[in-house]
């Protein structure tokens, strides 16, 4: 008895150790790995960086070329460039010499100086044409690159595909930027912009350089000067800067910053994220302009006040993530002025950390759903929605023309339907009737236990909610 | 009952010797199909820059310049979100800063123009003026008449910007 014992101590343990030796060196490389994967991120922020100062130094470089190219083949307007290819194309046919002349020029144009046109705009990257940053192009700064980017944007559950609605962004999202108010020239002179924050801030000019580090509840005034050109003072010394200022938390950490931007006339003055002043030269407008991550604008919407059911808001919270989303790829409408979205009714209300704080259950659908956005066949599904209906929705072809959104079809909408309201006059009320009833929506969650996916599918045809960060 | 616990403890180490060392032998010795393909990207990246470099050489030889285009023709030039919050600074050709900003939205011209009139516009002013024209009538069918297909792109995102806009009012 004694001697089995000790028989099967000696196998267990001849078992262990020739486990332990086969995996010794994996071991130790798994410890080595916990251990250094800060130095390792480290590192690979470096080549990051350093990739990125290649890639700006080779597109310098084809800015060169396609200056070169320009000298030969561009064409001073639009009118000779099309004779040129009228004669382009009769030499292909008559091979007439007449024609050579343009044919050869505007196959100069069209094969070496069409294709580089795309660098025509990176001028501006001059200051990157240091031989030195020719040396980071190789594959290990290129590898770096990959590594880190990848860092950036793995959050545990992305969904496989992303197709066009890769954009990149942490656990909360890309950043977002939203337009809350502007100010005329005369508005901005008359009662000047002014903030504080929880946390000590930066303040930075027009050119990203920083001019101000401001202690925590300090108040920075903004106001308009002349020519474009903003004047920040207060809590600095009356500092001039051309067209914007930026206002940034001062150790980096823009999701743990509060500023108070005493909006006028609202009720709403905390917001997350980071501040920013622009001028529009063409309105004479200054933008109030809020940046911040996709999750963080979701949780200050005001469209809802989440009290409703719970899955009812997962559906509006994925809504209004789907729509900034979109906006985010696609919109060109405030580009001018410096953001994607703005605050009111028109786009998505928003009204930033105070809402956000009044308002939990809208943070917790927003957790609840956090990164989905609803997407067909590759595409972000823009998601329009309404109060109600006649009884059913309309396709977006029917009601604007266009088969370009083709989830967007007629459903019938028994629950979302107006008790006394005519078609005509839910139209003239704004109700287009496209996508989602919101009333019809509230009643499927609520009294038909319907899942918030569920609805989400039933209203937009052939939709998959997919998890983009 | 010894026999038992030195079991467990075995146990438990096999378990977590297979634990910590599995994501490392996965990551060491079985690369991702993705990193590959990112390696085959690059080098393809290379060959193509490697192209374009011999390309330069021969650029008094216009004859030789074979007919394909390495850049769509229904595209006459790469512009980018950036470019549209820079107002288009960046463009010093005029043909190219007005393409971005006819692209962005940024002429805020409202069109007066008729669609005989812009039919009777050539190349890209037709397009221009398709496009202010479907901006001004709301009307997808005149998005579809553009022929270069980032401004038929524009076209139909800009629109579709300015129908939802105003129309997703919830009363709860």
């Amino acid at each position: 008895m004694f001697k089995r014992k000790i028989k099967s101590k000696i196998i267990i343990s001849l078992i262990i150790a020739v486990l332990f030796l086969n995996l010794a060196p994996t071991l130790s490389y798994a410890e080595e790995a916990t251990t250094s994967s800060n130095e390792e991120l480290e590192r690979d922020l470096d080549l990051y960086e350093k990739y990125q100062k290649y890639e700006k130094y080779k597109k310098y470089k084809k800015y060169k070329e396609y200056k070169e190219y320009k000298e030969k083949y561009a064409f001073e307007n639009s009118t000779e460039r099309l004779a040129a290819k009228k004669a382009y194309e009769l030499y292909k046919e008559t091979k007439n010499q007449r024609y050579y002349e343009d044919y050869k020029k505007y196959k100069g144009y069209k094969n070496k100086y069409k294709p580089l046109k795309k660098y025509a705009k990176y001028s501006k990257y001059k200051k990157y044409n240091k031989s030195s940053y020719k040396g980071y192009g190789s594959n290990e700064y290129k590898d770096g690159y990959n590594r880190y980017k990848n860092y950036l944007n793995n959050s545990g559950e992305v969904s496989g595909d992303l197709g066009e609605a890769n954009l990149g962004g942490g656990p909360l999202g890309p950043e977002i930027t939203i337009g809350l108010w502007n100010y005329t020239r005369d508005n901005l002179r008359d009662s000047p912009f002014k903030l504080e924050a929880n946390r000590n801030y930066n303040i930075l000019n027009g050119d990203g350089v920083i001019v101000g580090q401001i202690a925590a509840e300090t108040t920075t005034r903004v106001t308009y000067e002349s020519d474009g050109n903003l004047k920040i003072y207060g809590s600095i010394g009356d500092t001039i800067s051309a067209r914007e200022v930026f206002f940034e938390d001062a150790a980096g950490d823009n999701s743990a910053i509060i500023f108070d931007i005493h909006r006028p006339d609202s009720d709403f003055d905390q917001y997350r994220g980071k501040v920013k002043l622009r001028y529009n030269s063409s309105t004479k407008l200054t933008w109030v302009i809020n940046t911040l991550p996709m999750e963080h604008y979701v949780w200050g919407m005001g469209e809802i006040t989440g009290t409703g059911d719970t899955d009812y808001n997962r559906v509006m919270t994925t809504s209004f993530r789907t729509y900034g989303y979109w906006k985010l790829k696609f919109s060109t409408k405030y580009a001018a002025d410096g953001f994607k979205v703005n605050a009111t009714p028109g786009n998505q209300l928003y009204y930033g950390y105070d809402w956000e704080t009044g308002h939990s259950r809208i943070h917790d659908a927003a957790v609840d759903t956090q990164g989905k956005i609803v997407m067909h066949r590759g595409q972000i599904a823009i998601t329009p929605y309404g109060s109600w209906t006649d009884g059913k929705t309309r396709s977006f072809e029917e009601r604007w023309g266009s088969e370009d959104y083709p989830w967007c079809q007629s459903v019938d909408d028994p629950y979302g339907k107006h008790a006394t309201k005519s078609t005509a006059t839910l139209e003239d009320e704004g109700n287009h009737m496209v996508g989602l009833s919101a009333n019809g929506a509230v009643k499927l969650a609520n009294d038909h236990n319907w899942d918030w996916d569920r609805i989400i599918k039933y209203y937009y045809s052939g939709v998959d909610v997919k998890k983009v960060y | 009952m010894k026999n038992k616990i030195l079991i467990t403890v075995y146990l438990l180490i096999v378990g977590g010797v297979i634990y910590f060392a599995y994501p490392v032998i996965k990551s060491r010795y079985f690369q991702s199909s993705e990193d590959t393909s990112t390696q085959e990207e690059s080098n393809e990246n290379k060959k193509s820059l490697f192209n374009n470099s011999s390309n330069s050489e021969d650029e008094d030889e216009s004859d030789d310049i074979p007919d394909e285009s390495t850049v769509p023709d229904d595209v006459f030039i790469e512009v980018d979100a950036e470019d549209c919050e820079d107002n288009c600074e960046q463009f010093e050709d005029a043909e190219d800063k007005k393409y971005c900003q006819e692209y962005c939205g940024l002429n805020n011209n409202e069109s007066t123009a008729s669609t005989d009139d812009c039919e009777k516009l050539e190349d890209l002013e037709k397009d221009y003026c398709y496009k202010n024209q479907a901006l001004a009538k709301k009307d997808f069918s005149l998005c579809k008449k553009i022929v270069d297909k980032k401004l038929l792109e524009s076209c139909k995102t800009r629109l579709t910007e300015e129908i939802i806009n105003g129309s997703n009012p919830v009363t709860e």
